[in-house]
Parts: C-alpha cells; structure tokens; sequence
C-alpha cells in the first residue's frame, strides 16, 4: 500500500522566544497509507496537535521548535519546504472557527487557497461549483462571515480546504466549537472525503462521531505513541477503558447505561428558588428572540440549558444575568422582585473565550480584584489575603497563584474566572460551553467545580452539549426550542431516556 | 454582530469600487474649494442620488434634514438685523455643511461594497501585495476587535467595574487598564491563528495571486467621474 504520511522517529521540542520547552513529541512512528483516515487522540498536551502541525509545516515553520527525524508528506518534506509549497499537498482545518478565516466574505474565503495558488480563474470557479453542490452550500455564499454560527463556519472552513483539493488533510479538534447538528455535518463532510480517497488526520478529544469513520485510532501520552488500534478492535474499547486512558467516550449508548446517581435537589439544604414569571426578547423584527414563562430555577442544583445554535440560550444567559436591559422580565427571588441591576451585581457568566475576562497580571490579583470591589477599601490587607488564598486552594490555583494569567491553559483560565467569580460572592453562576475541546480529566473537573459551586449554595446554570458533563454534573436540564422551553426535568434514572432521545435525533 | 466593515446593501446600477475610490477625493477637493451655496447646493444634490442608488434611504433623508436645517440657519442669520454674535454660529454652519457631501460619499463608499471588491480593485490597480495584504488584514480585524471589545464591557460589567462614564472620569488608569488587558492579549491570539491558518492556506507563496471578484468600468461609472471632474474644475476657474 501506498503510503502518504510518514514519520520515522520523530521528535520535536517547541521553542518559545529562545527558551526549549519540554518535548512535545518522543520518537513517534506512523506510517498513514493513501486514503485512510488515523484519529490521533489522548489527554491534552500528550502532542497530538503538534503531529498535525509537523504534517502541514506548522511545526517548524511557524512555531518553531526543534525537530529531529524524518517526516515525509507524499514525497515532500514540510520541515524544509516553504509553507506555500505544503499547503498544495495538505489542507488544514482548526479547532476555533472564529479565528481561521483571513476573508470577510465567505466566497472569497473557498476560493482562497486557490487563488493563492495563482490558478486560472476559470478553473477556480468550476472548482467552486462542485464543491458548492457536494456539500450543499448555495446558502451559504456571499454571506459576511461574522454572520455565520460556528458549525456554518465550520463548513466553510471545509470547503476552502475542498476547493484546495489537497490530498492530504489536516483537523485539529475540529469539532469542540460545534453544536450536535455540526458534528452531524462535520462527520457528512469527512464521510465524502473518504470516499474520494483523501488521507485524513484528524486529532480529536471527542470520538464518537469518528468511531464508524476511523481506519485506526491512536492514543498518545506525554508525546509517545501508547496504543494503536485498528478499525475492527475499536468497537472492543469498553468505556472503562477509555476513562482510564483520559479519554472521551466512543459510544453515546454507553454513554446512557451508567446509573444517574444523585439526587440533590432533597438534600435539605435551604436553598433559594429563582423564580422567572416572564423573560421575553425580541432582537429583529420578524420576532426572533426569547420567551419564557413561568420557569424556576433552584439554588444549589447544577441546571443544563441544552438546545441547538440559535435556540436562545445565551440570550437566555445575558437576560437573566441582566447583561440585556432591553429585555422585559418579571424575576422573582423567593418572591421578591429582582431587578436587571441587581442582577448583574449577583451574577457571573464564565464565557467560551475566557481571555476576554482576565484582566489581572497574576492569578492572585485577579481575586483580589473582586475582593475589592466587593470590600471597597473596608477590609484589611491581612484579611483579605488569607481569603484568597484560601479561595485559591478550594479552585487547586495555589501553584500558580502568581503566574500571568496568559500564560495558563484553558481549563486554568477558567478556574481562574471562577475564583473571581467566588471572591465576588456572585450568587447565580453561568458557563458558556464550559467543556468544548478538554478532555475527560479536565472535563471532570469541570464537573467537579460545578458541583462545588452547587454545593455552596450557588444558582448553576451550564450552557452545554456536552453529554459526558451533563452525565457527571447535572441535576436539572432544560432544554430550548426557538427561544421557548420544550423540555424541563430533574435528571435522573427514569429520565435519562429523555436526554438520550435529544442526543440521537 | 455588524456585518462586514459597514457593507449593507447592492446599489441599483453598480458602481466600479475604483470609481467609488476616485469620487471620495475628487468630492473632497471640489466641496472644500467652493463654499458658496449654489455649488454646494448642487454637490448635494448629487451625493443624495448616489445614496439613493445605493438604497441608503434612511440615511439620505437623515442626511437632508440636518443639510435643510444648515440652510435654515445660514438664511436666518444672513438676514438678521444683528449679525455680530450669530457670525461664530455662521461660521461653525457653513464648514460643517462643506464636510456633508464628503461624508455622504465615504459612507455611500463603505455602505455598498464588498471587502472583496476592494481588494478586487486594488488588484487591478497593480498595488504591490505589501499594501493589500495588510489592507485585507485590516479588514478583517475590524469587526473581530468590535466582537471582543462587546465582551469586555460585558465582562467588565459582571466584574463590578462596568466602562460607564463615572469609572472613566473617577479611576481612568484603572480602567484603562482593565481594558487594554484582555483586548492585547486577546487579540494576540487571534492574530496568532488567522496568520497560521492563512499560512496554510498558501498565503506569501511567490505566485501571482489570482483574483476571483470581478470588478468592471462601465458607462456610468466614467459619467461620474467626468461629472466630478468637471465640478473641480468649476470649482477651480470660479475664483
């Protein structure tokens, strides 16, 4: 068999503004033939994405780094060929979809690589139509792309590396900014590229959608390669297989036959109810928006607020925490009238881009922060300290209490955000995809620091799809339809089913 | 979100975005060389044609109620008995109107084309890639830094230090700060990944670019620029 991707021994250490950092990859070997499909996976930092980087030139190329071993790229050599040259071969699709576009529009966009390719016009435009017609995108022409939602973007992004017609193509995580209807594209996508005999590499936390696509899986830790299984032994990966791995789940079904064992919601702790008479939204004059009536929230339950792009659950989320003023609303705490700006002084929203809410240089002055917005100048030097501090340990921040927020993961990032959140004493919490792209240790994490915030008495709201997070954290899910709620039950045993049903169809 | 730089609407009969280009400087120069009020009368009247080909109705008619009340002023102090202290007023009334047609043209420009015909245009102008390629960057950063600059504020606000004028005037530095912040190293990042995306797209490979958007010279589009022309030169031999 022919084969297109090859790496012999390769290692590779990045280097970041003159310092080596620690290896990324350790004498790794693949050999991909021609028109397979290898799901790279493994807990974060394990290498996967540098793999794909070393495949479309990335690595070294761009983020430089050392590189010893050999890769070759269907006769080509991404470490020494210029980024233009590889780009002919390998087509790349990443992880956030807001930020791979260079154009504003989206037709200029598929056409980008190729006209950066000099092609003749001709020839583009006719490239242009197929890949129009394969993946049903007339729609979806000539529109800006800020206007796109993530899975839409998504698909444009799929398109341009279509139009390119690489042999080679590249995803990393391509999935974990998509809602369920994404991935059902994505996996649509990747199917019709199989079929045309493309070799597809694609690292990935979330497996279950490339379970019946996969020629092999391989897992990496620490920048080795630990297992690689061939397509007929994938199905044999029990869940409890997996989860000692790190790993994601490959089977929604499975998935659904652990018990549900919690039950919070009668732990006889006093708990506050939030009671929303009316919530009501409109944001364009043909009357899309929101409209809820008569929902109640309790203190001290994790709530999941599922429902596909557009349903309304981040207006749900801006209303209720106030962020909307335009909003009409009649919100009730224990029968008391709370008003838009109250309600912004009460609550927190940790969003998908958590960049945008650090704004300390250091972990521990970003508590500070709240502390002293909360205190004013009241409150002693000493005292305050010590409450950080302890805040600090509770979010296991202590470590790296003085380090550049910046500089921390994702996952890090977020924890630090709710450490603000806590030193602020917000009372109603609410997380925007809090789990897209992390894998199963730091999606349990998650898990676990929402069920902290429950267990202090904190209103916990978690805008997901995450069906794992859901399984692990929540006790409440409310599901939303059009800007309305379809659905609302405790989760438990005998409702599982219901939430099963949503995932499937 | 808004949509792309500022395009909003198709115009009735296309306008070459060269033209649109050529318009902006030639209005400039005649609207400020001229100030007496049948000329500049007659400059907005045709800048008022050109939004209403671009469907910018709203606008245009925004636009001629502020103009009609500048008339207005202008005759009201031209014939008051008491001029002295109206002249100031006069004054601020007829520089402010000499910028109106230029500003109605700028917006007619970023109303109705596309980003890709920009580049389109300076694609067939022979600019050197040095220039289009942060052009085209420019563009795209702009709506990104408006999507990120919302966040802040929503942030800031859930945070108890909302960007509201008390903050701004009582603890500027503070606040300054707490913007500068996230929108430097937020937009590092992204910066990041568009250039490692559009690397992999064969972005600075040495071909010639190919350019797909089509952008064409029509009747119309030389009437205007004969029509500008000659309002400059008007403008010129009227002194």
């Amino acid at each position: 068999m022919l084969t297109t991707v090859d790496f012999k021994d390769v290692s590779y250490k990045y280097n970041t503004d003159g310092k080596i950092e620690k290896q990324s990859l350790r004498d790794v070997n693949i050999s991909i033939p021609r028109g397979k499909l290898i799901v790279i996976t493994g807990e974060s930092g394990c290498g996967k994405t540098t793999v794909g980087r070393l495949i479309n030139g990335l690595s070294p190329k761009f983020y430089d780094g050392e590189l010893t071993g050999n890769v070759n790229v269907s006769g080509i050599d991404p470490s020494t060929s210029e980024l233009c040259e590889t780009a002919k071969v390998v087509g790349s699709i990443f992880q956030n979809p807001r930020t791979q576009f260079f154009n504003v529009d989206t037709t200029s966009e598929i056409t980008f690589a190729c006209e950066n390719r000099g092609l003749p016009k001709e020839d583009i435009l006719k490239r242009l139509n197929v890949v129009v017609k394969e993946l049903d995108i007339e729609k979806l022409l000539n529109r800006s792309i800020f206007e796109l939602s993530g899975g839409e973007k998504q698909k444009i992004a799929c398109a341009s590396v279509a139009t390119a017609d690489t042999e080679v193509i590249v995803m990393d995580e391509p999935s974990s900014n998509l809602d369920l209807k994404g991935i059902e594209d994505l996996k649509r996508v990747i199917e019709k590229w199989k079929a045309k005999n493309k070799t597809i590499i694609v690292a990935e936390h979330r497996l279950y959608y490339l379970k019946d696509l996969a020629d092999y899986l391989v897992i990496m830790k620490d920048g080795k390669i630990i297992k690689q299984i061939g397509r007929e032994e994938i199905g044999n990966l029990g869940i409890e297989d997996l989860q000692k791995l790190g790993l994601r789940t490959l089977s929604i079904p499975e998935l659904f036959k652990a018990k549900v064992e919690r039950g919070h919601s009668d732990s006889g702790r006093p708990s506050s109810n939030y009671h929303i008479g009316k919530m009501i939204y409109r944001y364009d004059k043909e009357g899309r928006g929101i409209c809820i009536k008569d929902l109640d929230i309790k203190s001290g339950e994790v709530t999941a607020l599922i429902g596909f792009n557009g349903a309304g659950k981040s207006t749900f989320a801006k209303c209720l925490s106030g962020l909307n003023k335009k909003c009409k609303d009649e919100i009730l705490i224990d029968n008391r009238r709370m008003k838009c700006k109250e309600r912004v002084n009460e609550s927190f929203l940790v969003m998908q881009d958590v960049n945008t809410q650090l704004f300390a240089d250091s972990v521990i002055n970003e508590v500070y922060l709240s502390l002293r917005e909360k205190y004013g100048r009241k409150a002693g030097e000493e005292d305050m300290r010590k409450e950080a501090l302890s805040i600090l340990e509770m979010m296991d921040l202590s470590d790296i209490k003085d380090r550049h927020p910046i500089s921390l993961s994702g996952g890090q990032k977020q924890r630090v955000a709710i450490a603000g959140a806590i030193a602020a004493d917000k009372k109603i919490i609410i997380f925007d995809e809090p789990t897209s792209g992390l894998d199963y240790k730091h999606m349990l994490e998650v898990s676990k620091a929402l069920r902290m915030l429950a267990d202090m008495g904190k209103v916990v709201i978690v805008i997901t799809h995450d069906m794992e997070l859901i399984m692990s954290a929540v006790d409440r899910v409310i599901c939303m339809e059009k800007g309305e709620i379809a659905d609302n039950y405790l989760l438990d045993d005998s409702t599982k089913s219901r939430l099963y049903d949503y995932f499937i169809h | 979100m808004n949509t792309e730089l500022g395009f909003q609407k198709e115009s009735f009969i296309y306008i070459d975005p060269r033209t649109k280009l050529l318009l902006l400087i030639l209005c400039s120069f005649a609207a400020l060389r001229e100030p007496r009020l049948l000329f500049q009368g007659l400059m907005f009247v045709l800048t008022f044609l050109l939004l209403i080909n671009g469907r910018q109705y709203i606008y245009a008619c925004k636009m001629l109620l502020v103009y009609a009340v500048m008339c207005g002023i202008h005759f009201f102090v031209a014939n008051a008995p008491e001029k002295n202290g109206l002249l100031v007023l006069l004054m601020g009334v007829m520089v402010f109107r000499m910028f109106v047609p230029v500003v109605m043209v700028f917006t007619f420009m970023i109303r109705t084309t596309r980003v890709s015909e920009f580049l389109a245009a300076f694609h067939k102008m022979h600019m050197p890639k040095e220039i289009t390629i942060p052009f085209s960057v420019m563009f795209r950063f702009f709506p990104t830094i408006g999507e990120e600059w919302t966040n802040i504020r929503n942030a800031m606000k859930i945070r108890g230090f909302a960007f509201n004028l008390k903050n701004v005037i009582t603890r500027p530095a503070f606040i300054y700060e707490c913007v500068i912040v996230p929108l430097l190293s937020d937009t590092v990042i992204i910066a990041d990944e568009i250039s490692a995306a559009s690397l992999c797209r064969g972005l600075g490979g040495s071909e010639v670019r190919t350019c797909v958007t089509e952008t064409k010279m029509g009747v119309v589009d030389y009437l205007l620029i004969i029509i500008a022309i000659s309002l400059n030169v008007v403008s010129f031999f009227a002194y």
